[in-house]
């Protein structure tokens, strides 16, 4: 059951997967391969800046990726308007959970190609002694956000359905409520301020999207 | 000392009340020596006064809180509703004090009578409670900035702005030599956070400057050149940035708009990276332009090294020594400055920031939120469609 | 008798205008029950929600002893489902579907599959997206026979077939249900279909079932008689009337239900006077059964 399901994802978002593995292979030998001879950039700052801007292109890739699986995956059973899904012998609760873990395999394709072309382009290029590539450490960090940024939009897709929208409009809302009321409402801010902070931060739900993306560190 | 005018506003005034002062039943000498003598003496009488209206006025403005809270040399005021906390605070700085200051720093702190008190700050609608901290309830324009932290700090946050301050008193007074030296206007005498020292190795690690590479390789003389203690021979260029380091270099400081030689040199190394544009660009900035390569915080960890490395009293050593910077140091720290160099910079080394590594709580964390979002797709009464 | 698939009380609401109320439905174990009605009617949605996938506003569901929807998935595993379209995934071919549905039942036949799939002239390469409707109606009835069902649940299973694929897809239901005694449950609005294949009735119209007995009583139970002198009001009959409508002169005409020859005995004790009684054919009853049906509703209205 599960390798079946895994093989149908695979088939139905193959497509986008390969351009995403291709495009995480691809970042950081463009990045750091070509564009550092070409445009001479050789100090140790200049590295670790070319470094952060592999990492935060890495972070981009995976959370597309996430998230475009997530709406794709949905589209399958929507597009046959979800009966055959809905007429399996298997409970909603087992189905989503196999569906969510053959996702979650697949996604880690676009990390490895983050992974093979961040190790390959570092290798390629003369780091001083102080600086350090972490090739490992981004694959890593970009696996856990496209498995986020997954969780997530499966969360709107096959939770509320059609309400998905007066979901996320009620977040905007709310994030734009809080923020002026962060100012309107002084002895609130501090405490708004401090649920912003452990949002984007760890262990908030969204530290692993923020933080220090980069290839290259001290 | 009073200024012109009010010495004349306060000679006036003195002069109306002569009449009780045991001061102004001095007859007057007809003498210029007398004269002089009396306006020494209405000067002081002047001094006092000043200090009085000042009081007062001050008072009519805002009023002194009438809590005192001391410990050895330090006394705040505060009032009632923030007592607790500033006595715990207090205590913590009091302790600072007397463990890197000693009785010179204790002296000088003795000096001011700092303020902790409720306030408010302008916010969008309306105002925000803080609480302000003021370094003087003597003065009514304080030399160091009045500091507001939010109304609900702890006492650790409490400690912490005043220990700023008792950190920025203990360099009142200290020659300007020395405190240009220092450049951030304050003494360490608490140790650099995690975050600063690692900064600093960040700044060691990344430098675009072969003096420090130097340093951070163990020349000593190179790292003492580049903190400003000593200074090797040659220009600043010549001393702290190789050839390789100049279009960095450039990056941060121009050559003078009138010099369009030079200027051009500067476009062509910024835009084209040509190494000899460069060359002559940067051999066209004056000396005085070129940048240290160091920022102050890592000169302020070195100099946290050398009060450390000289006790309590070292404090006192430094601020009361004569003679160079580098004298000065070595006075206080009581050892080589060569090891307090080599000690600086293993702390800086130990402070290694790890920051691209996934700990276990962070991924748990994570894979915690993930497994969350993905419940809420169970969790629906309804079906798919 | 036992039922495979009982449903009482059942209620359910799809926007304003259309609901189901107070439904009560027996399918008798082993029988091809006919589920008929107009487009519209809501016999999708009953089947949808005896299948589990829409929740009932009320009532209780047994489907093959389950309940339904809690324990839907235990009934779905016996069940072999045709949609009345195409539900099965575009991308996949005939192949990879039969091997993405084989893994979720354990009673999948492989050697049956692949007989049918020869039967059915199906080219295991082929991607579903690109097969043509009788294909596709071939397919989907593969897959629900080969899972070796005891209720088969067909819901249109022949629309929009050409004459040759609905005679194989039929032929191949009724072998299935000859040599394993299974239930079927076959909804349609093409009455002569039904008519051939199906053993009980059951006629859905505005979300009610407003008739369900065995076909034999359904075809054969519904006449219209021509009545001359008949009465304002009817003295207490042996048979129901679905209709009276008065024609030419003073003749009526009734349509009535649960007919019997004997019945023209009760004439004779009555003021009105039996002329004629007419055949009708399933369809004739069909249309008459949904028009008195619509009558009363009007009148409770």
């Amino acid at each position: 059951m599960f390798g079946q399901t895994l093989y149908v994802q695979w088939k139905w978002n193959r497509d986008f997967l390969a351009f995403y593995t291709a495009v995480g292979f691809a970042a950081p030998l463009l990045i750091l391969w070509i564009a550092l001879p070409h445009l001479g950039l050789t100090s140790a700052r200049e590295l670790v800046s070319v470094g952060r801007v592999v990492g935060i292109t890495s972070a981009v890739i995976a959370v597309v990726a996430g998230l475009t699986v997530a709406w794709h995956g949905y589209g399958i059973d929507d597009r046959v308007g979800h009966i055959y899904a809905l007429s399996l012998p298997i409970t909603r609760s087992r189905a989503l959970g196999i569906r969510a873990g053959a996702a979650a395999l697949i996604l880690t394709l676009p990390a490895l190609g983050v992974w093979v072309g961040a190790s390959l382009a570092a290798s390629q290029v003369d780091l001083p002694t102080t600086l350090h590539s972490y090739s490992g450490s981004l694959a890593s960090r970009a696996l856990l956000a496209a498995w986020l940024a997954h969780a997530c939009m499966f969360a709107l897709r096959y939770s509320a359905g059609r309400r998905a929208q007066l979901v996320l409009a009620t977040l905007v809302i709310c994030i734009g409520v809080l923020g002026f009321a962060t100012e309107a409402v002084p002895s609130a801010r501090g405490v708004i301020m401090r649920a912003g902070d452990f949002v984007i931060s760890n262990p908030g739900p969204f530290g692993v999207l923020f933080g220090r993306w980069t290839l290259i560190d001290v | 000392m009073s200024s012109p005018r009010t010495l004349i506003a306060a000679i006036a005034l003195a002069a109306a009340t002569a009449v009780v002062s045991p001061l102004t039943a001095q007859s007057v000498r007809p003498n210029t020596d007398s004269l002089l003598d009396r306006i020494r003496v209405l000067d002081s009488a002047v001094i006092v006064r000043g200090r009085s209206v000042d009081s007062i006025r001050r008072s009519l403005v805002r009023p002194v809180p009438p809590i005192a809270v001391r410990r050895g040399a330090l006394e705040v005021r505060t009032v009632a509703a923030v007592e607790s906390r500033v006595r715990v605070a207090v205590d913590s700085v009091a302790g600072l004090i007397e463990r890197r200051g000693g009785p010179e720093l204790a002296a000088r702190v003795a000096l001011h009578a700092p303020m902790v008190l409720p306030d408010s700050s302008r916010a969008m609608f309306g105002m925000v409670r803080v609480l302000a901290l003021v370094s003087d309830t003597a003065r009514r324009s304080a030399p160091i900035a009045r500091r507001p932290i939010p109304a609900t700090a702890t006492a650790s946050q409490i400690a912490d702005g005043l220990a700023s301050m008792v950190e920025q008193f203990a360099l009142q007074g200290v020659d300007s030599a020395l405190a240009a030296w220092v450049m951030v206007g304050r003494v360490p005498l608490r140790a650099a956070s995690a975050t600063e020292a690692g900064n600093t190795y960040i700044e060691l690690a990344t430098t675009a400057s072969a003096a420090l590479r130097r340093c951070r390789d163990g020349d000593a003389p190179s790292c003492l050149d580049v903190l400003g203690i000593d200074s090797l021979p040659g220009t600043r260029l010549e001393r702290w940035y190789a050839p390789d380091d100049y279009r960095a270099l450039l990056g941060i400081v121009a050559p003078a708009r009138e010099d369009s030689v030079a200027v051009t040199a500067w476009l062509k190394c910024r835009d084209d990276r040509d190494a000899a544009a460069c060359v002559t660009a940067a051999t066209a900035l004056p000396n005085n332009r070129i940048p240290p390569p160091l920022s102050p915080a890592a000169r302020v960890m070195f100099l946290h090294e050398v009060l450390t490395a000289g006790g309590p009293a070292a404090y006192g050593r430094l601020v009361n020594a004569s003679g160079s910077v580098r004298t000065r140091l070595e006075h206080a720290s009581r050892e080589p400055l060569d090891t307090t160099v080599r000690r600086w910079r293993d702390r800086i080394e130990r402070a290694r920031p790890d920051r691209m590594r996934l700990q276990p709580g962070f991924v748990i964390a994570s894979l915690g939120w993930t497994g969350a979002f993905l419940g809420l797709a169970v969790v629906r009464r309804r079906s798919w469609a | 008798m036992t039922h495979a698939i009982s449903i009482d009380g059942l209620a359910y609401r799809a926007g304003r205008h259309f609901a189901i109320r107070d439904l009560r439905m027996r399918v008798p174990n082993g029988s091809v029950y006919g589920f008929l009605g107009p487009n519209g009617s809501g016999k999708t949605t009953t089947i949808r929600l005896l299948l589990g996938m829409l929740p009932p506003a009320d009532g209780t569901i047994t489907v093959l002893g389950h309940d339904v929807p809690s324990g839907a998935h235990h009934a779905l595993a016996r069940i072999g489902y045709v949609p009345e379209r195409l539900h099965l995934y575009p991308m996949l071919t005939v192949d990879e579907t039969l091997r993405y549905h084989a893994s979720f039942y354990a009673r999948w036949d492989v050697t049956e599959a692949e007989r049918l799939r020869c039967a059915f002239d199906l080219r295991a390469e082929q991607r579903v997206g690109r097969l043509s409707k009788g294909e596709a109606g071939k397919l989907m009835m593969l897959l629900a026979l080969a899972v070796r069902p005891e209720l088969l649940v067909l819901d249109e299973p022949t629309d929009g077939l050409d004459p040759v694929v609905r005679r194989d897809v039929l032929a191949a239901v009724l072998e299935y249900v000859s040599t394993h005694g299974a239930t079927v449950l076959v909804s349609s609005h093409l009455v002569h279909e039904q008519e051939r294949v199906c053993d009980w009735i059951g006629v859905m119209d505005g979300g009610r079932l407003v008739a369900e007995m065995p076909m034999h009583a359904f075809r054969s139970g519904i006449k219209r008689l021509r009545i001359s002198g008949a009465p304002l009001l009817a003295a207490a009959t042996p048979f129901g009337i679905l209709a009276r409508r008065t024609s030419a002169g003073r003749e009526e005409e009734w349509v009535v239900r649960d007919w019997r020859d004997d019945m023209t005995s009760w004439f004779a004790t009555s003021d009105a006077a039996l002329r004629e009684v007419v055949d009708l054919d399933l369809e004739e009853s069909f249309v008459e059964t949904l028009r008195a049906a619509r009558e009363a509703g009007g009148r409770a209205a």
